[in-house]
């Protein structure tokens, strides 16, 4: 069965591919519904990659035994985390300071919430200041967003977001993974 | 090989004021093994190749595309000739002419990307700090070193006249902090939504703009007569 877990290499993430809750219920949008799983990530362990209550109580984590196809935002987040795996060795210097378990964790986090935008595009590189760097287009926006991944005790600072409408520059923040996916829902009306 | 003489500065040259909006600068690239220019999924250019760190982009140096043309991006100094030729100077400084293999050479892995000036140039740079909007704003300085005087800055200077090139180096290290990391972070966010690599038509700076005279000989002629009989004055009295 195709999972994202086997996508997630299982050294640095063995909760992710050991502490699995699945159930069978139906998909209300599937005709081979009877056959599907509902799977979930284990939410109390910390040191879950998901990590976020959105995602694990969304529909992005239904995957289907029959046809072996994944849901869209379960394809795009392996589609997203194996293009950052592949950033991530190619910049592993830029990141010394942090271990490699940190920065995909920080990663994980933050993607999981930004597919929840939909996006009509989205990217990631690492950047020479150690910093998670995102592009996201959606309704004609475009959004930058550098992910400072210090220290936990930087969360309220650690997104700093850029927009522009088309070819217009909007106002430059900073907020947590909150205050900025905020921003984004608010200004491109998603 | 010789080098293109229309690069270096010349005793008739000015530095640029005149409006450049309609104009191009460009930047060379180079790739990173066999790595694409262009993120498939944005179809932006990467920012490993646009403005990473943030720390070189606060004084980013680019060329003004017209004289100098998108051949010439695949000259680069030597180390001896970065020594020489790497230095701001004045527009109309006397250089010596760059000697190919000592002070340059030639390579044909760059790439390139332009950004029209009209988009950067003078446009705002709101940012938040603190719960209160600021307002910074890009520039676009004409800096001419010895090699090159269609060699262009772009800067960011916030509402209190601060340019962010002269911000100390260490308040680009982490943690990163303040309107520091917000400009810069923003700057590097236009650098990579306005780059672009596809092939553009460009115009080329009017000859007033950047020449002291009109280089008409007659025109110079009597321009360097009248400014000997103003000096053979000016001595007398």
């Amino acid at each position: 069965m195709a999972t994202p877990a086997a996508n997630i290499p299982a050294n640095l993430f063995p909760a992710f591919h050991k502490q699995f809750f699945v159930d069978k219920r139906p998909l209300p949008d599937r005709n081979n519904s009877i056959n599907s799983i509902y799977g979930f990530p284990v939410m109390q362990n910390t040191n879950d990659y998901f990590g976020t209550q959105s995602l694990a109580n969304s529909e992005d984590a239904f995957i289907s035994e029959n046809d072996q196809t994944i849901r869209p935002h379960t394809k795009l987040f392996v589609k997203y985390f194996q293009k950052f795996d592949k950033e991530y060795n190619q910049n592993v210097d830029s990141l010394k300071k942090y271990s490699a378990e940190w920065v995909r964790k920080k990663f994980v986090s933050s993607l999981s919430y930004f597919l929840t935008l939909n996006p009509d595009a989205l990217s990631i590189e690492i950047s020479e200041d150690a910093t998670l760097f995102y592009t996201i287009k959606k309704n004609n926006f475009t959004f930058y967003i550098d992910q400072y991944i210090d220290s936990e005790d930087n969360v309220d600072e650690e997104f700093v977001l850029t927009t522009f409408n088309k070819n217009e520059m909007g106002i430059t923040k900073s907020g947590n993974i909150l205050s900025i996916l905020h921003s984004i829902r608010f200004t491109a009306n998603c | 090989m010789n080098y293109p003489a229309q690069l270096l500065p010349n005793r008739h040259y000015k530095i640029i004021e005149c409006d450049i909006n309609h104009l191009h600068l460009v930047r060379h690239i180079e790739l990173k093994g066999e790595d694409e220019i262009i993120d498939p999924d944005t179809g932006n250019v990467k920012l490993k190749y646009v403005a990473d760190p943030t720390r070189h982009i606060a004084d980013y140096s680019t060329n003004l595309l017209g004289i100098f043309e998108l051949k010439h991006i695949a000259i680069y100094l030597t180390a001896d000739g970065k020594k020489l030729y790497n230095t701001y100077c004045l527009p109309d400084a006397e250089v010596k002419p760059l000697i190919y293999n000592t002070d340059f050479q030639i390579t044909n892995n760059r790439k390139y990307f332009t950004i029209k000036i009209a988009d950067i140039s003078n446009i705002p740079v709101p940012f938040v700090i603190n719960g209160i909007e600021k307002k910074a704003k890009c520039l676009i300085e004409h800096t001419p070193m010895k090699w090159n005087f269609w060699h262009f800055s772009i800067r960011w200077i916030n509402d209190n006249s601060e340019y962010l090139h002269d911000q100390n180096e260490n308040l680009f290290d982490r943690p990163k902090q303040g309107w520091v990391r917000l400009l810069s972070t923003a700057a590097r966010a236009m650098l990579v939504h306005y780059a672009d690599t596809n092939e553009i038509d460009y115009q080329v700076i009017s000859k007033s703009c950047y020449t002291k005279y009109n280089v008409n000989p007659l025109c110079q002629g009597i321009y360097l007569f009248l400014k000997l009989i103003s000096e053979i004055n000016s001595r007398k009295n």
